[in-house]
């Protein structure tokens, strides 16, 4: 299916279309919300109430913007983030943390940053640090670039400058 | 417009990331319909952060999918809404391309294989020779791209270390000056290890405050100097507060027989709070 024609199954409402979306896209989306919500069960919220964004609203969807997957990453990052800020998340946050416990023991979610990323580690281990953390931040924190600048206290040209030249690097490491 | 500055500049990544506001990402999208570098930047930043999201894949647990499904249906019949099933099948028809039989009857002169041969051996050089320098050039595009970003980076380090040699020449300028004299004011009762330094120019009138001897201080409070001139205190302006310099010029004093500190609430005070004086120097 191409891109083109993933989008207008998910405009005509076409279940296919949306099962294609999810089977090729519900990992790498999971991975970026793993990374900015860190509690498992909260962490499968934020991934379902993604993908059904992704199926209400694709028409604010609008391909001369962007592809379809940067559309989905943006939401992503901001549903998540959203969530990770809200009052709701910082409760459970403190009273859910045996739940969460036994959720890692039965071993039934994979989200532990320390073992599923190892290829995302050898990557990003070829930056130096400074633009590891940006790239951290920015694209799995889900921080924006003027957030990054006034929380770290680096002035905004200087994250603009590392984003820049670390994503340069980057894809040269991926082979873009 | 400078495309590669443009592209230096960290806009695109922040357009990516959808960081930007509506009039930015505007004039990005109208930046990128008139230069191809631009929209080819953007397509390869989407790709990175795409391999990047892929790399860092995570599982999702099991029971999502069918979750995700079965909230859908239940929406779907809760809206009543019947949507025509368009299936690849019907939209797309199978194009079967036209062969045209070989000729196969002619005789051809005998150059013409040679000559054949020989155009096709061109041919693959040549292609092989632009790809060669098309490689060679996408190389020097993506180093040129990185030298620019690093030199934006090592420009700004200049910039502040231009501000901070700025600084210091001029406070060079100000101690070597003969006319100046140094006043070394000491710490009392109150705070004996305090210390602050004053340079003062009495032809100039200049006053300038080293106060870095003096104990830090609490939220809303701010050190003042005070200029003694004939037996009454003298306001030389409150000392700033953020300190990035260990030298400001205070207000001019042209005559003054000693000088002191007191904290004063931020901002100053009209006259010294004599109980809470820090520090003080004759001249």
């Amino acid at each position: 299916m191409s891109e083109e024609q993933l989008v207008q199954g998910l405009r005509k409402k076409d279940k296919e279309a949306f099962a294609y979306l999810y089977d090729h896209y519900a990992s790498a989306i999971f991975g970026v919300i793993s990374r900015i919500v860190t509690e498992p069960k909260i962490a499968e919220e934020v991934l379902q109430d993604v993908f059904l964004k992704f199926w209400h609203k694709i028409d604010h969807y609008n391909e001369t913007k962007g592809a379809l997957f940067t559309w989905m990453l943006t939401l992503t990052r901001n549903t998540a983030r959203d969530r990770l800020r809200s009052k709701e998340y910082k409760s459970s946050k403190k009273t859910d943390s045996i739940s969460n416990y036994v959720h890692t023991v039965e071993g039934k979610h994979a989200v532990n940053p320390n073992v599923s990323d190892v290829g995302l580690r050898n990557t990003l281990g070829q930056l130096n640090e400074e633009q590891q953390f940006v790239v951290e931040m920015l694209y799995f924190r889900g921080y924006s670039q003027s957030e990054l600048a006034e929380e770290y206290n680096i002035p905004l040209g200087t994250v603009k400058t590392r984003v820049r030249s670390a994503m340069l690097k980057l894809r040269k490491l991926l082979r873009v | 417009m400078n495309v590669e500055r443009y592209i230096a500049s960290g806009k695109l990544e922040a357009y990516i990331l959808g960081e930007l506001n509506a009039a930015d990402e505007q004039e990005v999208l109208r930046a990128a319909s008139e230069y191809p570098e631009i929209r080819e930047e953007l397509d390869v930043l989407e790709r990175t952060q795409e391999q990047l999201a892929f790399e860092s894949a995570v599982a999702p647990p099991e029971g999502v999918r069918a979750a995700l499904f079965a909230q859908i249906e239940s929406a779907e019949t809760s809206r009543e809404e019947t949507v025509p099933h368009i299936t690849a099948e019907e939209t797309e028809k199978p194009v079967v391309p036209a062969t045209k039989p070989l000729q196969t009857g002619r005789r051809l002169p005998r150059w013409v294989p040679v000559g054949m041969a020989a155009s096709i051996v061109w041919i693959v050089l040549s292609t092989g020779a632009a790809l060669y320098f098309w490689q060679q050039w996408q190389q020097t595009e993506e180093d040129l791209q990185l030298a620019s970003a690093q030199n934006l980076e090592v420009a700004q380090q200049y910039q502040r270390a231009q501000e901070n040699r700025e600084g210091l020449e001029q406070q060079i300028s100000v101690l070597s000056d003969p006319n100046v004299q140094r006043i070394a004011l000491q710490g009392l009762d109150i705070s004996p290890d305090a210390r602050a330094v004053v340079f003062w120019n009495a032809n100039a009138s200049q006053v300038y405050l080293n106060p870095s001897g003096l104990p830090a201080l609490s939220a809303n409070q701010q050190y003042q100097l005070w200029a003694i001139v004939d037996g009454a205190p003298v306001s030389a302006g409150v000392v700033p507060l953020e300190s990035e310099n260990d030298l400001f010029q205070m207000e001019q004093i042209a005559n003054a027989s000693a000088f002191a500190i007191t904290l004063e609430p931020l901002g100053g005070s009209e006259s010294p709070t004599m109980e809470a004086m820090y520090v003080m120097g004759e001249v």
